[in-house]
């Protein structure tokens, strides 16, 4: 977007690659995860899986184990995340610009997601 | 209780891809379309098919709106200011969503969403905005001459005001520029879609691309646009409370959501080369479809 009244062109323009390349980046590595989730739990079957945790350190456990299942969480997590890291990062990206209304808009979504999770899986 | 069969896993990541080219192309996260495919199609429980919706649909916003971004279609300022609206709708929808019946709020987004369709489709919502926003169409032609001496100065013109934006349309090939009005009704409406993507496991981009065209003056691109911006962090608002409540079902969503990762690329490619009335009418399609959706689980109590 160009209409910043608060910054250059240019700026703004680099804040947008930022948060164009968040969301690349997110959705690439959760495909990626995900894929392989399930590539390893069509070749070991749901019965091998082991129960499933969702905190973060067996979860990874279950992962370097090469568990599939625990694989598809990993990339599931990933991609759940991956809006809440693009809003993070335009936070950041306005507060560096001086653009303090939209990071203070930017901030109050941040905290609703973060209730979100808290009641969620808090 | 997760285990599909491979031919399963393909027939929902084909889902996958259907609905995400069909999001991409109209703004929407596409689970309109992918809830009544799991239900009806694969058998999966509504619940479920809700809570894989939920999160395929941020796949798809992710993916279209890394593209929007980087073009200038979408406005992040006004998506960013709307999702405060949204993301409190999808919270509160998703904690009621045991309490409220989404029949009635089914029935009652049908009913609005018909006439608007209709509206959509003749080309009406065009002329309204044309009636209703000479300012906006005085300041837009004014903005555009502005637009040519700013990119040389870089200096934005003033009148778009703080949530304006303006964008190279590639299928039109002109500098299109705009000024949001009515943020109030933009921001109510988004709450309410918010709390429709909470109980049903939709996007909303439905109900924000009309309401962001029609109410705030936004082009239709640019609606879709950040419609698609908006519904990644409207969808993840609600989408850890199904995972809390265990209603994810990680292999069938992992299929769909890869599968609608390829449609997303395919739909966002098909995009940039549609012109803008063939997106009106194709959308207004899309809400005869939900609203016949809304209709039958209603009546059907389903």
């Amino acid at each position: 977007m160009e209409n910043v009244p608060s910054a250059s062109t240019a700026e703004t323009k680099q804040l947008g690659r930022w948060v164009h390349w968040t969301l690349m980046i997110g959705v690439a590595v959760s495909g990626l995860l995900l894929a392989l989730g399930l590539v390893l739990l069509q070749i070991q079957g749901q019965a091998a899986q082991p129960a499933v945790s969702l905190r973060p350190w067996p979860l990874l456990q279950n992962a370097l184990a090469g568990f599939g299942e625990a694989w598809i969480w990993l990339g599931l997590l990933a991609l759940m995340l991956t809006p809440i890291v693009r809003v993070a990062a335009l936070a950041i990206g306005w507060g560096r610009l001086g653009d303090y209304r939209f990071m203070f808009v930017a901030l109050v979504v941040l905290i609703l997601l973060g209730l979100s999770i808290s009641l969620g899986v808090g | 209780m997760d285990h599909l069969s491979p031919l399963a896993l393909l027939v929902a990541g084909l889902s996958g891809l259907g609905t995400g080219a069909l999001g991409a192309i109209l703004g929407s996260g596409g689970g309109v379309f992918l809830i009544p495919i799991l239900v009806v199609g694969l058998g999966v429980p509504v619940h479920f098919a809700v809570a894989t919706s939920i999160v395929s649909v941020i796949a798809t916003s992710s993916a279209v709106a890394s593209s929007n971004v980087e073009r200038g279609t979408a406005n992040m300022r006004l998506g960013m200011t709307l999702e405060v609206a949204t993301a409190l709708g999808a919270i509160s929808g998703g904690l009621f969503a045991g309490a409220i019946s989404p029949q009635l709020l089914e029935g009652l987004f049908a009913v609005v969403l018909l006439p608007t369709a209709l509206l959509m489709w003749r080309g009406v919502t065009e002329h309204i905005q044309r009636a209703t926003s000479a300012r906006g169409s005085a300041v837009e032609k004014q903005a555009i001459q502005r637009a040519a001496a700013a990119a040389a100065s870089a200096a934005p013109p003033p009148e778009l005001g703080a949530l304006g934006a303006r964008y190279q349309d590639a299928t039109e090939r002109a500098v299109v520029a705009y000024r949001v009005l009515r943020l109030p009704a933009g921001l109510f409406i988004s709450l309410l879609a918010g709390m429709l993507s909470g109980l049903l496991g939709i996007g909303g981009g439905v109900f924000k691309v009309p309401a962001l065209h029609l109410a705030c003056g936004v082009p239709m691109k640019a609606a879709a646009a950040t419609s698609n911006f908006m519904i990644g962090v409207t969808a993840a608002a609600s989408a850890f409370l199904y995972l809390g409540r265990g209603e994810i079902r990680p292999s069938l969503t992992a299929a769909v959501v890869l599968g609608i990762l390829a449609g997303s690329f395919i739909g966002t490619a098909l995009n940039q080369r549609i012109q803008s009335v063939a997106v009106r009418k194709l959308f207004s399609v899309l809400l005869v479809a939900v609203a016949g959706q809304m209709l039958y689980r209603a009546f059907a109590g389903n």
